[in-house]
């Protein structure tokens, strides 16, 4: 599975390019944290589509590889609504947080050398559940869920 | 003296329309009679009206209606004596100004028109006499022309932050001059700093003053006492950190950046500064992060020229701005 930093670094650079949609590779990974920009408000539309355009029918044709998931970003007042996309948990080091430590970081204090998130700032976490397994930060509190705390958007 | 043979010639010839302005100006009302309402309103035959005046009230209205109608509306088909003087001066051409000028000017008043002619500047006016801002030396005060008043000027915050000499090396010797640098606020939200230089440093405080109140600009506060998160930058070598704090925290931070806090208002913070603490740049830093979010446009696309250093961030946004972006409510979690 490709590594997560991979859909921050385009979602990041894509803003700053001032793209109008992206393309990704459509896994279960990227469907879940795109799922998150969009309900949060960084994205204003997630669709199946292939390497040529967002469209769910011809997603349906194609192969494996030749499918992308296409998300349309957002500006406003000549600014991107997204500035920041970065990874928390890394290859080298991974960092998992339990209910009190995502209480900490929601709530403006560090946990585990991790900055606490800001006013508008968003975290990803991957818990285990089968049923939610890619949630915000603030989600996963209201769930009671822990995990691994991927990636930060602001 | 050429002007002022046209001018009689103009006169003479009758080219010009020029009529002195009348001892008796009429004065006509600004508000509208109370006839012409009443045709907009509704029939006041249906006296069911609970806005319809008592007895009293409407033999007044009825005698303030009589004056007005003396007074009609002035008509704007025929030229009036005040509004539509003019004096129109033809300049044929000439050998040196090759081509016909006309000039016109329309707020007429004879005296002025021939002094002005005379002596080539214009003529203070009689009434009111406007008070004279030079000083003996014909400089004038930086603090004349400011666009708040006096008592409001008083209420301001100031301080001083940075005074120095400052050396201009000529062929002739060094000039040295005082320079400072004042931070300017209104306790509540508006903020600003200025430089100033001149030999002495009280002037040169004062000029300082003046630049720092037209440069004051706004600043978003949470709860009118902090900032809204955490936010960093770095200007050169100078790093700096400011942080949201609860009530009654206090402003824990660098002197220069507590000056700048306490004059925009800002009541609990707490600031780090890494680097250089070189106080002109942690100044400049610090406004950059507390108001660079007012002017997002200069961010050097091209358009509109080349992005400035101390524009750069996104500044202070507000809950709102943020909900208003994103199209959705920010969850509040405060777990205490």
């Amino acid at each position: 599975m490709p590594l997560p930093h991979d859909l921050c670094a385009r979602v990041q650079n894509a803003f700053r390019a001032r793209h109008h949609k992206i393309a990704v590779d459509h896994t279960t990974q990227n469907l879940g944290i795109l799922s998150i920009l969009l309900r949060t408000g960084f994205i204003s539309n997630v669709t199946r589509g292939t390497i040529e355009s967002p469209s769910p029918t011809d997603f349906l044709r194609v192969g494996e590889a030749q499918r992308r998931i296409w998300a349309e970003l957002k500006y406003r007042d000549d600014r991107p609504i997204l500035s920041d996309m970065e990874l928390i948990s890394r290859p080298s080091r991974r960092i998992f947080m339990d209910i009190g430590e995502l209480r900490r970081i929601c709530s403006g204090r560090r946990a585990q050398t991790i900055k606490p998130l800001g006013m508008g700032e968003i975290a990803v976490v991957r818990t285990k559940s089968k049923e939610h397994e890619w949630l915000e930060a603030r989600e996963a509190l209201q769930l009671n869920l822990d995990g691994e705390v991927i990636c930060r958007a602001r | 003296m050429r002007a002022k043979q046209m001018h009689r010639l103009a006169r003479a010839n009758a080219s010009s329309v020029f009529r002195r302005p009348p001892t008796h100006s009429r004065v006509f009302l600004c508000r509208p009679s109370t006839s012409s309402l009443r045709q907009l309103s509704t029939d006041p035959s249906n006296s069911s009206l609970p806005n319809e005046l008592p007895e009293s009230q409407l033999q007044d209205v009825e005698a303030i209606e009589e004056e007005e109608s003396n007074h009609a509306f002035p008509d704007v088909m025929k030229p009036d004596p005040l509004h539509d003087d003019l004096l129109a001066m033809e300049f044929p051409p000439t050998k040196r100004t090759p081509h016909a000028n006309r000039v016109v000017i329309r707020s007429v008043y004879e005296q002025h028109v021939n002094q002005m002619l005379e002596t080539g500047r214009p003529e203070k006016s009689e009434n009111g006499a406007e008070e004279d801002d030079a000083d003996e030396d014909g400089e004038v005060s930086p603090l004349a022309h400011l666009p708040l008043s006096r008592a409001a000027l008083d209420k301001l915050y100031k301080f001083q932050l940075i005074s120095r000499r400052v050396t201009q090396q000529t062929g002739k010797g060094k000039i040295h001059r005082q320079y400072a640098l004042v931070v300017v606020g209104n306790g509540d939200g508006l903020v600003g700093y200025g430089e100033g230089k001149d030999e002495e440093l009280p002037r040169a405080s004062d000029k300082a003053f003046a630049a720092a109140v037209r440069n004051m600009d706004s600043v978003e506060r949470f709860e009118k006492r902090t900032v809204w998160t955490d936010m960093e930058t770095k200007l050169g070598s100078t790093h700096i950190i400011l942080r949201p704090r609860p009530v009654g925290f206090g402003l824990r931070c660098n002197p220069n950046v507590h000056q700048v806090l306490k004059a925009a208002g800002i009541k609990d913070a707490s600031a780090k500064v890494w680097g250089s603490r070189n106080p002109l740049n942690v100044i400049k830093a610090l406004f950059r992060v507390l108001q660079a979010g007012n002017a997002p446009l200069a961010m050097g696309d091209g358009f509109g020229g080349k992005a400035k250093k101390l524009d750069k961030g996104s500044g202070l946004r507000n809950k709102s701005a943020v909900e208003r972006d994103r199209g959705r409510k920010l969850l509040d979690l405060r777990t205490y």
